[in-house]
């Protein structure tokens, strides 16, 4: 059984930061990157990639999705740019009138730049971090630890419910199914039937599951012992007050810049 | 001395269907070892689940009476708050590990319990190091093995430092070396704890128990100490639990019983193998992507038309690989399968019928009879309208044609997904471990069905860890060991075996067949 992670082992400065860290400077940096301009969502991306790179995580590792994003980043600005509005200036003429407009492509660029860095900054977040220390990460915030209990749950069991999937399938096949001949619409029809076998399948060993854990206690107490993860270092607290403080600035001076235009 | 756990005029009824237990009274000293056996759907589960009050408190259903245990109501203290002093391993272990880590697992109830961070950490590496397993704390629980898992969740229970432990049936899924460990495991656990073992499987919890509860229809049939229910193995019998293996050779010594008969090995004649091949497979590797060794490994042999052939082995061992090769599911990395003559290239419901462990995972129909008739149809078979009325009949399942697969009853469940396979008329049929976790009157049904196909001529090829069962229905059994055929004979070379070369095969032989074989003095 394969596990679920996109964890890649390492001992540098991110992969040994608290999880809890990581997930609230995650949350702001999502924040930051929607809030600056848009060049310098790009310098974010390019940074996180370098960063990520010099704690031991070669862009290799995650080839796959650096080219969908890598094709995703490309396509995005240029068919933005053919799209011409009012007074934008053409740029690059291609045929006559047709061809790609400044504006367009700008925000082509400031999309492709926003996805392209939250990209990043999830596989920084999920190639430094194990399985089990995200699912602990928010019970360690203050969140009830009944969450990090579904998330850990959640992570347990999903290379399982895949392998029952496959399993499944193979059984439909003995049986005379065929996955790859038909119409489309046959075959999309075939995997709901599929899928919808799988949950029955799955929700017929709720009762067993949910028996093993209130067995062992779960939710005797509100606050159960955090076993998990050690309690979030000063340094860390530090970390994050800086950060936000910084996402907060950014944001307040983002938002007196709307009302500004608006009111003039 | 008053009793670590008193079961007082128990009933109890799910929210649908009759009573399922009746008037229980039952008691349990610390320090005692107590085993609840009977057939399936006996309610000897359902018992067990009243220890920590999981019944009546999370399914819906009606009760009467009093279930007292380490002075605390269990009818209506929570079931979190019971598990400070019951813990409970349940049979599949797949389904109890909520955490990803293992000393995550062994350490959530402790944690549940909200006991300080050192207890917690304390009684981890107490109950890993009790069970020898220290070195899969840090392993992922999802790439754990059967066997592995069910320690774990030994573990985890004893951490809760119970006062009673209960196990439902928690040997079933394993094969019989991690069984074995498992048992063995137990055996060692110190004086104190009281242990209820519920199983069908007498013959793995008899070293275990000091006494027997036989439960037959919701109600205690006896209630004994071991040696007592031994000395009437009539009694066991009765009630559909199958007789511990030395019992039955003592009393068969005692009353001077043929020792051949004992084994209840079907004999008939030998299909001609050489002239009517029904499965070849030569010279067949097969390895798994990503994988750096094979499943399978230069695996050659014949299998003739007519016969019913055993494939044993350990968990790992290659043999459902095998039964996949032989079925076209998977195609051999090099060499090649043949059926009837023909080489598989792709899967052929016409020509094998394969029976998954999990009988529910075949069903995906509407009804009953669009079950029977999906592969027919498939198939294009003109007569499958005639074919679905015989299977209908057949099986018994006639009344139910328009009933929803899935709501009918686990025997009901079972003979449809054999009524369906069998319809679109196989001469081949793979079972991949029909009896896992099956009662013996169940088993019986299951072997007298594949004996009955074998009468119209079919060739069965069974997939099983239970020496036993290949030992009384088989005409030949081969012996899987890393992916190589470790051994491949008839029942009585079985017993040519050494010991040495069985626990190198990780098997034991069963001890009836021992004794079957061995020469009269």
């Amino acid at each position: 059984m394969r596990s679920l992670s996109f964890y890649v082992a390492g001992h540098s400065w991110l992969h040994r930061m608290h999880p809890s860290t990581k997930l609230v400077l995650y949350a702001l940096a999502f924040m930051l990157t929607y809030l600056v301009p848009w060049p310098l969502r790009w310098a974010f991306a390019a940074l996180t990639l370098i960063g990520l790179w010099a704690c031991g995580v070669s862009p290799a590792k995650y080839r796959f999705v650096l080219f969908v994003t890598a094709v995703a980043t490309l396509t995005v600005p240029l068919l933005n740019g053919l799209w011409a509005v009012e007074g934008d200036p053409l740029v690059l003429p291609l045929w006559g009138d047709f061809g790609f407009h400044r504006l367009g492509l700008e925000t082509g660029l400031a999309f492709s730049g926003l996805y392209t860095a939250i990209g990043m900054l999830t596989i920084a977040m999920l190639s430094t971090t194990q399985t089990w220390e995200l699912a602990e990460a928010p019970t360690m915030l203050g969140i009830h630890h009944a969450v990090g209990f579904a998330l850990a749950y959640a992570f347990r069991y999903m290379p399982e419910v895949a392998m029952h999937y496959l399993d499944l399938a193979d059984v439909w096949r003995t049986r005379g199914v065929s996955f790859s001949e038909g119409w489309p619409w046959d075959r999309f029809w075939l995997q709901c039937r599929l899928l919808a076998a799988l949950l029955i399948l799955e929700f017929s060993q709720v009762r067993t599951k949910s028996n093993a854990v209130e067995a062992r206690g779960f939710s005797l107490k509100h606050r159960a012992t955090y076993y998990v993860l050690a309690p979030i270092p000063r340094a860390d607290k530090a970390l994050m007050l800086s950060v936000g403080l910084v996402t907060g600035v950014v944001a307040a001076w983002n938002a007196a810049n709307f009302f500004l235009s608006r009111s003039a | 001395m008053s009793a670590l756990a008193r079961i007082e005029a128990l009933r109890w009824r799910y929210s649908i269907g009759p009573w399922v237990l009746n008037d229980i009274a039952l008691e349990v000293q610390a320090g005692e070892r107590v085993g609840l056996v009977g057939r399936s759907g006996s309610g000897k589960s359902t018992l067990a689940l009243t220890f920590n009050g999981i019944i009546p408190q999370s399914y819906a259903g009606q009760m009467g009476g009093r279930v007292v245990v380490a002075g605390k109501n269990a009818v209506t203290t929570a079931v979190s708050e019971m598990a400070h002093d019951v813990a409970m391993v349940f049979q599949s272990p797949d389904d109890q590990m909520s955490q990803i880590l293992v000393h995550h697992e062994v350490a959530s109830g402790p944690a549940n319990l909200g006991l300080p961070l050192s207890d917690v950490h304390r009684r981890v590496a107490d109950a890993l190091s009790r069970l020898h397993i220290e070195h899969l704390a840090d392993r992922e629980t999802s790439t754990l093995s059967g066997g592995e898992k069910q320690k774990v969740a030994l573990a985890a229970a004893l951490a809760m430092q119970p006062h009673l432990l209960v196990l439902d049936e928690p040997t079933t899924d394993l094969d019989p070396r991690s069984r074995a460990e498992l048992v063995q495991m137990l055996e060692s656990l110190e004086d104190g704890l009281g242990i209820v073992i519920v199983s069908h499987d007498l013959d793995t919890i008899a070293p275990l128990v000091d006494r027997l509860v036989v439960v037959d229809d919701g109600a205690i049939a006896a209630d004994r100490s071991a040696a007592e229910v031994f000395a009437q193995p009539e009694l066991l019998s009765t009630h559909g639990i199958a007789v511990p293996q030395p019992v039955v050779i003592e009393h068969a010594q005692r009353s001077g019983q043929d020792p051949e008969t004992l084994l209840g090995h079907r004999t008939r004649g030998a299909p001609s193998v050489a002239t009517q091949v029904a499965i070849e497979l030569r010279g067949v590797t097969f390895a798994y992507p990503k994988t750096s060794a094979p499943a399978v490994i230069d695996v050659s042999m014949q299998i003739g038309r007519g016969e019913i052939v055993a494939i044993v082995g350990n968990n790992g061992s290659g043999k459902t690989t095998l039964g996949k090769l032989m079925l076209g599911l998977l195609q051999p990395t090099s060499g090649h399968v043949y059926l009837q003559g023909e080489p598989i290239e792709r899967l052929r419901p016409d020509l094998v019928g394969y029976i998954f462990q999990n009988p529910d995972a075949m069903l995906s129909q509407i009804s009953v009879l669009e079950e029977i008739a999906f592969t027919p149809r498939l198939l294009g078979r003109a007569d499958w309208r005639e074919q679905t009325s015989h299977m209908l009949s057949r099986f018994g399942l006639a009344d139910l044609q328009a009933r929803y697969p899935l709501a009918l009853s686990k025997g009901q469940r079972q003979r449809l997904a054999y009524a369906a396979v069998t319809a679109a008329g196989p001469p081949i049929f793979i079972f991949d471990e029909p009896t896992t976790g099956i009662d013996k009157p169940g088993c019986d049904q299951i072997m007298e069905y594949m004996d009955a196909l074998r009468g119209e001529g079919k060739t069965i090829v069974f997939i099983t860890h239970d020496m036993a069962l290949a030992a009384r229905w088989a005409d030949r059994v081969v012996i899987m060991h890393t992916g190589r055929i470790g051994h491949s004979g008839t029942i009585g070379s079985l017993a040519d075996l050494s010991d040495d070369e069985l626990a190198h095969y990780h098997l034991r032989l069963p001890p009836l067949l021992r004794f079957a074989r061995t020469p009269v003095a």
